[in-house]
């Protein structure tokens, strides 16, 4: 394969050179067009081509165009254009050459750059459910509980003189919904957890929205943050990685709280509303009534943070989920105390079609 | 006056725990009263029996510590904690305010059992004692001022002369007096009527 490219680009060089020789007498600008062949040559063959196709115009402009061949007795004008021809055509295939790395390197960084940022954005996303583990180690065991406590009852209404099978029934039935219940808490953390490729799948953004709302529901009991939700029914599908978007809500929900922890003179409450935009894109709209924000543009920086302990991390890596998603993530101005952030998310069929 | 038959108060906000332990405690013989909130509880009209009150942590409103504190002092029943999180602090804070026991969830219905009898257990004395106090305060309702100006130095030890020469009246009277009291307090000696005087806090 790779000697096979190189064939190709030598080839190229040579066809270059070839279409300048045939070109050069009638228009009657040989380096015009043994320079084109050049630039092409380097262009997109690379460095050997370039240095070929230098060589080869050298060869055919000394001979060919030049008045007599290149001899001690040749005029000192002749030599003198053959030198800056060989100088220019050197110095264009440096230039190119220059460029080409320039330009390989940049490609370089900016894969590093996007490796880097998907494992810091996993690192943030394990931090963030961490800071969770206890609210969502409650999730599951309010249903154990029941589960276990339904389980005992079940075994006394079977145990006792006369048994009283329809209790026992109700409880056993119990059992296996509430069992149920702990399964989907499960599923949902596995979702968080997850390590896998982004797939974009046909997916409900209300959906996403109450997943995560269900995982954080005791943190926000026991901070006495109250939940509004306002979501627009029967909002068509979005494209998107269910994980990633799951990510998003979660970081916007928690920086919501983390902007509320100080808040003494006013309830707290979050504000959660779904809606279709317009034909295109669904928005979503996240408010808190917290301390607010001095510098709204700033927030999505990397590594800018008003908070004590945080990396400065989770707007900006929010964005670039976003981003990805053909989405746009901002700050709605808002009346009254607290901040709100929006995304958007365009609908499935607008990117099917 | 008493109806014996214990009763469990379930305090939880998630309906799949109140449903499974009502059950669980109905099955076991017990009189359960379920509720989602500490109002609720609150606003129930309970009656007369020796009760335990199963109390979630975590409630929307009015947290688990916040009822304990809110109901401290009335005649309110023990307490036995359930809560998803192992959290250190409040559950020394509950502990120290009176708790019977701290469970984490999902608890052994064992321990849970034997939590209950211990509250019920001690709800039960606690009762006891507070119908004693009542009993013993409605009898020293029933004396006269006078009566009472005596009851201290009777309980004292006092000779009825000695108390008279206190009183600057005779020792006849204070016998009339003292006869009285002993009726009226249904003490059945002088050591009885002393231990009634203390526990009403009079010396």
């Amino acid at each position: 394969m790779n000697k096979h490219s190189h064939l190709f680009h030598y080839g190229l060089a040579v066809a270059a050179c070839g279409v300048a020789l045939a070109l050069a007498r009638p228009l009657d600008a040989p380096s015009s067009c043994f320079l084109l062949a050049i630039i092409v040559s380097g262009l997109f063959g690379g460095r050997g081509p370039g240095l070929l196709a230098v060589g080869f115009s050298a060869i055919a402009f000394n001979f060919l165009f030049l008045p007599s061949p290149l001899s001690l007795s040749s005029p000192s004008s002749s030599l003198f254009r053959f030198g800056v021809f060989v100088v220019t055509a050197l110095t264009t295939n440096q230039l190119i050459e220059a460029r080409r790395r320039i330009e390989e390197s940049r490609r370089r960084i900016d894969e590093t750059l996007t490796k880097t940022q998907a494992r810091l954005s996993r690192a943030t996303q394990i931090a963030t459910v961490a800071e969770f583990a206890a609210s969502i180690a409650h999730e599951i065991s309010q249903p154990l509980s029941a589960v276990v406590a339904n389980g005992q009852a079940c075994l006394q209404w079977l145990s006792a003189e006369q048994p009283n099978l329809t209790n026992a029934r109700v409880a056993a039935e119990r059992i296996i919904r509430d069992g149920k219940d702990a399964g989907e808490v499960v599923r949902h953390i596995r979702a968080l957890f997850k390590k896998t490729a982004p797939e974009k799948v046909a997916l409900s953004v209300n959906e996403v929205i109450e997943e995560v709302l269900s995982l954080i529901r005791n943190e926000t009991v026991r901070k006495r943050i109250g939940i509004e939700t306002d979501l627009q029914k029967e909002l068509p599908l979005t494209l998107g990685d269910r994980v990633q978007l799951q990510q998003l809500v979660f970081n916007l929900l928690l920086n919501g709280i983390e902007a509320m922890e100080i808040l003494a003179s006013r309830p707290k409450k979050l504000h959660i509303r779904s809606r279709l935009e317009n034909s295109d894109a669904i928005l979503v709209e996240i408010r808190d009534y917290g301390t607010g924000l001095a510098d709204s543009e700033k927030v999505f920086e990397a590594f800018y943070t008003t908070k004590e302990k945080g990396m400065g991390m989770g707007l900006s890596i929010c964005r670039s989920i976003v981003e990805a998603h053909g989405g746009r993530l901002g700050i709605t101005p808002s009346q009254g105390p607290g901040t709100t952030f929006f995304f958007t998310l365009p609908l499935a069929s607008r990117l099917t079609t | 006056m008493t109806q014996d038959k214990p009763i469990v108060y379930v305090l939880d906000d998630d309906y799949r725990v109140r449903e499974a332990l009502t059950s669980l405690l109905l099955s076991v013989g017990f009189r359960v009263e379920a509720f989602a909130s500490a109002a609720q509880y609150m606003k129930f009209q309970k009656p007369d029996s020796p009760a335990c009150l199963i109390l979630d942590l975590e409630l929307p409103g009015m947290s688990g510590l916040e009822l304990q504190q809110e109901i401290a002092g009335s005649d309110a029943p023990a307490i036995v904690f359930v809560t998803g999180h192992g959290d250190v602090p409040s559950s020394v804070r509950a502990m120290k305010a009176g708790a019977i026991e701290f469970l984490l969830k999902p608890f052994d219905h064992d321990e849970l059992l034997r939590a209950i009898e211990a509250a019920i257990a001690q709800d039960r004395e606690a009762r006891l004692k507070r119908a004693e106090m009542a009993e013993l305060r409605r009898r020293y309702a029933l004396l006269t001022p006078r009566e009472r100006e005596v009851l201290p130095f009777v309980t004292a030890g006092l000779l009825n002369k000695q108390t008279a020469a206190e009183l600057g009246t005779s020792e006849i009277t204070i016998q009339v007096h003292r006869g009285q009291i002993m009726r009226k307090m249904a003490a059945s000696s002088l050591a009885d009527l002393v231990k009634m005087a203390g526990k009403l806090g009079i010396s």
